[in-house]
């Protein structure tokens, strides 16, 4: 299994939506770390683990931006096989983003 | 440059003792000023751009509850008015005899503003020694130059002023101490810090005419108060509001046009209004900050934007007489909210 670890791999001060709302953005996440790390996943046949928790907080710009980019790039039903998401803390988080994954998917 | 001749010389030097004696003949009949009367410093200035001056009474009663706001508001457009033609703005908080944190960051919001443009601003506090006292802990007086007044108690606010793309690490800090005058400790308030990320963001993104996107400035204010456990904060813009965006976007719906801007603006909280992006995971911002005031997060939400006035604990939705270009929000932590506090 492929994990990303918000918090230690990038940061755990997050930023909004996109660069333009100023550094460590979804946008600039999923650039950098999620998109590269689903690729890799997916050529590899594993499965991506997205640890959510132990950052100061993932507004919802940062989530919906990142995830459902991530869900228009790869579609939904790939995502619900292949990623795994850990939030303790704010378990919220995971509704947030499943629902950002199917509302981004129109194909 | 030119050399000067014996005579022009000569005439300059008449002309500089001349000026010398009449300022030393103005010092000797100079007056002394009461204490507290309005002084406006117009040494950083151009005082050849400054045409008159601005001065009018303030409500006595300054605050933002929805019977107030309507003063306030049109004091605090009064004040932008004066300035957008270049006046002088003297703040008369003399006969204030209740103001609490919300105006306040309101009208410390437009001083800052206006200071960006180097027009002078002056006033006095209030003669109320409670008004006088919330308005010190502000830093009121940081932002006004009042004569022979010098703060009696400590600042314990913090006010942050920002643009699009500025860095927010500050908040880290700021929202660990609020978790430490409501619950004792410090810690990480998740929910707390994502508010604040939305209203700053919903401000950048929907507020301001997209070509100005580099004028959007936010001011955040938060007021500490240890004694009660009780954190208030206020966020405020002044870009186009979000009533104002909603229409003029061109996803308007024709629901829309049958909606009074108060419905429209609730509705926007409630999530039924879609992102003019198009893209759909998009326009979460303003549903996310309910969701965190209905959860009990947060409490006392209230929202002014454009002509609408929304209080979501006293059930308040209405629009107003008067108008504010930009939006406002307030709301408060404290120990009756539900408590999410991560320790490390």
């Amino acid at each position: 299994m492929i994990e990303i670890n918000i918090a230690k791999e990038f940061g755990i001060e997050t930023g909004a939506r996109t660069y333009a709302d100023g550094p460590k953005s979804g946008e600039e996440f999923f650039d950098k770390l999620l998109k590269p790390r689903y690729e890799q996943a997916k050529a590899e046949g594993k499965q991506l683990r997205v640890i959510l928790d132990g950052t100061e907080g993932l507004a919802s710009s940062f989530l919906n931006e990142s995830f459902g980019r991530l869900g228009k790039a790869f579609g939904a039903e790939d995502l619900r096989n292949r990623l795994v998401l850990i939030s303790n803390e704010m378990p919220k988080y995971i509704v947030k983003i499943q629902e950002a994954i199917d509302e981004s998917d129109t194909r | 440059m030119k050399k000067l001749k014996r005579q022009q010389k000569l005439h300059l030097l008449n002309r500089a003792k001349e000026e010398a004696k009449k300022n030393k003949r103005r010092g000797k009949q100079r007056i002394p000023i009461p204490v507290n009367s309005v002084y406006v410093n117009t040494r950083r200035s151009n005082q050849k751009k400054v045409k008159r001056q601005f001065r009018a009474a303030p409500p006595v009663a300054f605050n933002l509850q929805f019977e107030n706001c309507v003063g306030v508001i049109d004091y605090v457009n009064s004040i932008k008015e004066a300035a957008s033609k270049r006046w002088e703005i003297v703040i008369d908080l003399s006969k204030v005899e209740v103001i609490l944190e919300g105006a306040i960051a309101m009208l410390l919001s437009v001083l800052h503003e206006i200071s960006l443009r180097r027009i002078p601003i002056g006033g006095n506090v209030p003669f109320n020694s409670d008004a006088r006292l919330t308005l010190e802990k502000s830093g009121f007086l940081d932002h006004v130059s009042v004569r022979g007044v010098s703060p009696q108690h400590q600042k314990v606010n913090f006010m942050r002023s920002g643009k699009k793309g500025d860095t927010k690490s500050f908040l880290s800090d700021q929202i660990k101490r609020a978790m430490r005058t409501v619950w004792g400790e410090e810690g990480r308030c998740q929910t707390l810090r994502n508010v604040i990320y939305e209203m700053i963001r919903n401000s950048c993104d929907h507020a301001f005419d997209p070509k100005n996107v580099n004028d959007v400035r936010w001011h955040l204010s938060i007021s500490f108060d240890d004694d009660r456990k009780l954190v208030k904060f206020s966020l405020v813009d002044n870009g186009e509001g979000i009533p104002n965006t909603l229409v003029k976007s061109y996803l308007t719906t024709v629901k829309n046009l049958f909606k009074g801007d108060a419905d429209m603006l609730e509705s926007a909280f409630f999530g039924e209004q879609k992102s003019r992006t198009k893209l759909p995971w998009r326009g979460k911002g303003l549903p996310s900050i309910y969701e965190s005031y209905s959860e009990g997060k947060i409490k006392n939400l209230l929202v002014i934007s454009n002509g609408v006035f929304l209080h979501f604990d006293r059930g308040i939705k209405e629009n107003l007489n008067t108008a504010y270009k930009g939006t406002y929000y307030y709301w408060e932590i404290d120990s009756t909210c539900t408590k999410e506090l991560f320790i490390d």
